[in-house]
């Protein structure tokens, strides 16, 4: 405390401030280069006058679409959060046919509420080129299990005729988002506007995520409040995140938002697969591949597809780094690896400077919740921040091929993500550096004067950029404990979830269910698991003798000898101890099943040359809203 | 899941091995991590220094002695000064204390001299008087007889000689009157001197001072003052001594402490010494055993004893730069090379000797 006074006594202005400024510099230079970037951008268009330049198209001019509404049905609430987001897209004005599917993961688990969102889906009257079916997996699944089962269903309307082929565009949304004007259209204008300089059309468009107004903002007395300090501060941080969906930092964006983007359905389709794919590559095609061998080709596996790999905290991010593996191959997406090191070398120089596959559209806003209580908002960012680590362990096998994916992810995880870079710089080296190590509550001050500031005019940047300014500006009220905030949620969030994942026992998120992960064979690196494993193996194999040496004993997934890591995630039970595996016949696990994906000559006969065509009309026929009724009740939803 | 396949007896008997033998060397990791944590946490972690006669402090050290004797000498030499100075002092002090003493018995000697002499003026006075009262009978009756004899002479009854003689008696006898009266005025005179001397030498009011009485106050006053003057500067050098020798005190016993830091006794020899920061002071005694671990923690091996703990606090850079305080310890290296270490922990032992080390009030910056 001496220390701290002295120092705030004894030091000038400009030593404090100086530092502070030239942190700010070297953020504003290395890892915020697109505000300086944008902020610029912004005054070229004022000055030359430039406006937004979206019109609505006329009817059938945008090509056909598919929502999915992935959302668990748990309770009145949630039926409210579907229809509302149901409601919000049908009512968009998308000009061409779309296809929106309220997609339930576990619909069996609550039929009373599924029959009553069938019903109410079945009682709305939406333009006629708007379709709104009802569907979902019987039991729990996760939630890209239940993307899965709206595409299976959309696949069965075009089995039956009655859908002409599969909606060209997927959109992704919430199940608790609203859209703004236009969005989807915006995203769809967007996602088909060929790239100035290959004139390809984009791989995968983000939208932008917001909180409402009257969310976020409930008056003065509020702000003071737990649940008032959280929301503003969220809703000011979105402000700013959404500034890096532009794509224009140094190194290439590698996530979308789940609560809006929109990419190709093909790439919905092959997702299954290639995450099949990549269980089938070795070191070994790796090493050959040094040598001038081809590398494992994913248009010519016959891997089985495996879409339970794509459920996790992560999904989202499985699609953004599918479509930053992706290429335009002849009008078709296509994800084979480089042929050489050279020409993944060529790839890591086109993804970073040629044409960055994630693009964004500002205007395609879409405005959802947010946790308003600490163990709420604290169980969504150690979610958040772990699951990149996850993903990036489900995808590191294609990593080794395709650098301009593998390059950014790697920079992305070697900092430990930009908040504990950010904290480490702001509470630790800048202090260091200024003041020594002799008062550690002044370089706490320092830093937190420092995070402020740089966070002040990132916001006020940020504001600036946004033409619903007037919307947001009270998130500036924030602004004193926006610090406070990025430290207490996400960097202590952050360390806590990656120290979790990585160190000790994996992050029970709860957020995919344990048999779906099991399935789709993800993994933890969870040190202290393995260990543990190890040892209990050891004691089992020394005593009993009945244990085979293997990989397995260092493993994750479940043997006959050792249970599944995921064990116990969803249901609570104790995992089956080591001692008993094996011995006792094990209980299998009921895992659900749902319809089998396409094979892979199958996908490849259903991938299309992607061209930007207007939809085929108006639909002739009127589809089933409900899967289970989808051969009984036409009933149309117009 | 599938119950196991029985593995083959080759592989259970591998397996088993490898169990063990995994089994083994995870728990002695195990009992060395804890082992090595509790070291680790219950050693005191100290900084090693080689101390040689060219090592740049000292060398810093010497030239700091050697600025020392040369202050202690002069400071003896000032003090020795000072000593004769007051010897000298004291001798005038005593001297002028004599002289004063002298110079008051000298008044009182004068004092009774003029007494005596007013004494013996008032006897003269009185013989004087009596004198010429006799004498002054002598003239009336001489006169009466020259105015007989003239008368006989007159009458020729007598011869004029006779009367001439007569005449000349009586002549004689008013000189001796005169005599007389001249003599007593002398005496009066002198007499009324040495009241007015005694009257001055008594301080009587009105009594006007006698010259030698003044010039005799005068020697005093002078002798005063100059004793006043010697036993001021017999006090000034006093205090002056008792600073020197309070001075040289200091100088010597700093004189001691220096001789008795690390850094003096390496200016003749090379001293292994570490520096032992106040929160690890506590387990580094006397005989306590030093140690050299990989980077601080692993591989610990002993490499000598704590020889002394050397009292006095220093404030040294720790190996990381930061400034710390503490105190110096002697290290008896038996691997000297250990001294090059960045830092090398102590551990207590039961048999260490002494208690805590002593925390003395000098503070000797070394930056």
């Amino acid at each position: 405390m001496e220390a701290f006074f002295w120092g705030l006594r004894t030091r000038d202005s400009f030593s404090f401030s100086w530092p502070i400024g030239l942190t700010l510099a070297v953020c504003l230079a290395f890892t915020q280069t697109d505000f300086m970037l944008l902020m610029l951008a912004f005054v070229y268009r004022r000055t030359r006058r430039w406006h937004d330049d979206f019109e609505s198209a006329g009817p059938g001019v945008r090509p056909t679409g598919m929502v999915i509404i992935p959302s668990l049905l748990r309770n009145e609430d949630d039926l409210n959060a579907i229809t509302t987001t149901v409601e919000s897209c049908a009512t968009n004005n998308y000009p061409s046919e779309l296809l929106i599917i309220a997609s339930v993961d576990g619909r069996t688990e609550k039929p009373a509420l599924y029959a009553q969102l069938a019903r109410w889906v079945s009682e709305q009257h939406y333009p006629a080129h708007v379709r709104v079916c009802v569907a979902g997996t019987e039991t729990r699944l996760g939630k890209m299990m239940a993307v899965e089962a709206g595409l299976s269903f959309a696949k069965k309307l075009v089995e039956k005729g009655e859908l002409p082929e599969l909606p060209q565009i997927y959109f992704s949304i919430d199940g608790d988002g609203t859209l703004g004007p236009h969005a989807l259209e915006r995203l769809a204008a967007r996602i088909t506007k060929p790239h100035p300089i290959t004139g390809n059309p984009r791989r995968i468009v983000s939208g932008k995520i917001c909180i409402r107004q009257d969310v976020f903002w409930h008056g003065w007395r509020e702000l003071f409040t737990s649940k008032g300090f959280l929301v503003i501060n969220v809703a000011r941080e979105f402000v700013v995140s959404n500034v890096a969906r532009h794509n224009w930092k140094l190194t290439p964006k590698i996530g979308v938002p789940g609560a809006l983007y929109c990419c190709w359905t093909d790439m919905l389709l092959i997702a299954p697969h290639y995450m099949g794919f990549m269980k089938t590559i070795r070191a070994r095609d790796w090493i050959r591949w040094w040598f001038g061998a081809e590398p494992p080709l994913f248009s010519r596996s016959n891997a089985p597809a495996c879409p339970e790999a794509l459920t996790g905290a992560s999904d989202d991010t499985c699609m953004a780094f599918l479509a930053s593996i992706s290429q335009w191959k002849d009008g078709k997406l296509c994800l084979d690896a480089p042929r050489t090191p050279l020409h993944a070398f060529f790839a890591i120089l086109k993804g970073f400077f040629l044409e960055r596959s994630h693009d964004y559209e500002p205007e395609a806003r879409v405005y959802t919740y947010t946790p308003s209580t600490w163990k709420g908002l604290w169980t969504q960012r150690v979610r958040w921040n772990a699951s990149r680590f996850e993903c990036a362990g489900r995808f590191w096998r294609s990593f080794w091929f395709h650098w301009e994916i593998g390059l950014p992810v790697g920079a992305h995880l070697s900092m430990v993500l930009h908040a504990v870079l950010e904290v480490a710089v702001y509470y630790l080296l800048l202090p260091y550096v200024f003041l020594g190590n002799n008062s550690a509550l002044l370089g706490y001050a320092m830093g937190y004067a420092a995070q402020t500031f740089s966070h002040s005019l990132y916001t006020a940047m940020a504001l600036f950029l946004e033409t619903e300014r007037k919307q947001f500006w009270r998130v500036l009220l924030c602004l004193p404990t926006a610090a406070f905030y990025l430290v207490a949620v996400n960097f202590a969030g952050c360390v806590y979830g990656v120290s979790r994942d990585l160190f000790f026992f994996g992050n029970k998120t709860n957020f995919a269910p344990e048999w779906t992960m099991k399935k789709g064979g993800c993994e933890r690196i969870a040190l202290a698991f393995r260990v543990r494993r190890f040892a209990s193996l050891c004691v089992r194999a020394a005593i009993r003798g009945d244990v085979p040496l293997g990989w397995f004993w260092f493993g994750w997934t479940e043997t006959p000898w050792t249970p599944s890591g995921f064990d116990g995630w969803t249901t609570g039970k104790k995992a089956q101890s080591i001692w008993s595996m094996g011995v006792p016949i094990v209980t299998e696990p009921i895992i659900p099943t749902m319809a089998a994906p396409l094979s892979p000559e199958e996908l490849r006969a259903s991938l299309r040359k992607i061209e930007i065509r207007p939809s085929a009309g108006q639909p002739a026929a009127v589809p089933a809203n409900d899967e289970a009724h989808a051969n009984e009740k036409p009933a149309r939803v117009a | 899941m599938k119950p196991p396949a029985t593995p083959t007896r080759s592989a259970t008997l591998r397996a088993r091995l490898f169990a063990f033998g995994a089994l083994g060397a995870l728990v002695s990791a195990i009992a060395y991590a804890g082992h090595t944590t509790y070291e680790v946490a219950t050693d005191s972690f100290v900084a090693p220094i080689i101390l040689t006669p060219g090592n740049e402090l000292v060398v810093q050290s010497k030239v700091k002695l050697g600025e020392l004797s040369v202050e202690h000498a002069r400071t003896r030499a000032e003090a020795e000064g000072i000593d004769a100075d007051i010897a000298a002092d004291e001798k005038a002090v005593t001297r002028l204390t004599y002289l004063r003493a002298t110079a008051e018995k000298g008044l009182a000697w004068t004092s009774g001299v003029t007494g005596r002499q007013f004494d013996t003026g008032g006897q003269d006075l009185r013989t004087l008087a009596n004198q010429n009262t006799l004498l002054l009978e002598m003239v009336k009756k001489q006169a009466d007889l020259v105015r007989e004899t003239k008368a006989n002479t007159d009458a020729g009854l007598i011869p004029r000689a006779d009367y001439s003689h007569e005449l000349q008696a009586l002549s004689q006898m008013q000189l001796s009157l005169l005599e007389n009266q001249r003599q007593r005025t002398q005496v009066e005179a002198i007499t009324r001197e040495a009241a007015l001397q005694r009257m001055s030498l008594a301080s009587a009011s009105g009594a006007p001072r006698m010259p030698e009485a003044l010039m005799r106050e005068d020697q005093l006053v002078r002798i005063d003052l100059e004793l006043l003057h010697a036993e001021a500067d017999l006090r000034l050098k006093r205090a002056e001594q008792r600073i020197e020798h309070d001075k040289l005190d200091k100088i010597e016993d700093l004189e001691k402490q220096l001789e008795a830091r690390p850094l003096f006794r390496a200016i003749d020899k090379r001293l292994d010494v570490a520096f032992v920061p106040y929160t690890q002071i506590d387990g580094v005694h006397t005989g306590a055993i030093v140690y050299d671990c990989t980077w601080g923690v692993f591989h610990c091996k002993s490499v000598g004893r704590v020889a002394e703990v050397v009292p006095g606090e220093v404030v040294l850079p720790d190996p990381w730069g930061n400034q710390a305080r503490g105190q110096f310890a002697v290290l008896d290296l038996t691997n000297r090379e250990s001294a090059r270490a960045k830092t090398l922990r102590v551990r207590s032992t039961s048999g260490a000797v002494g208690g805590a080390p002593a925390a003395t009030p000098q503070v000797v910056s070394v930056r």
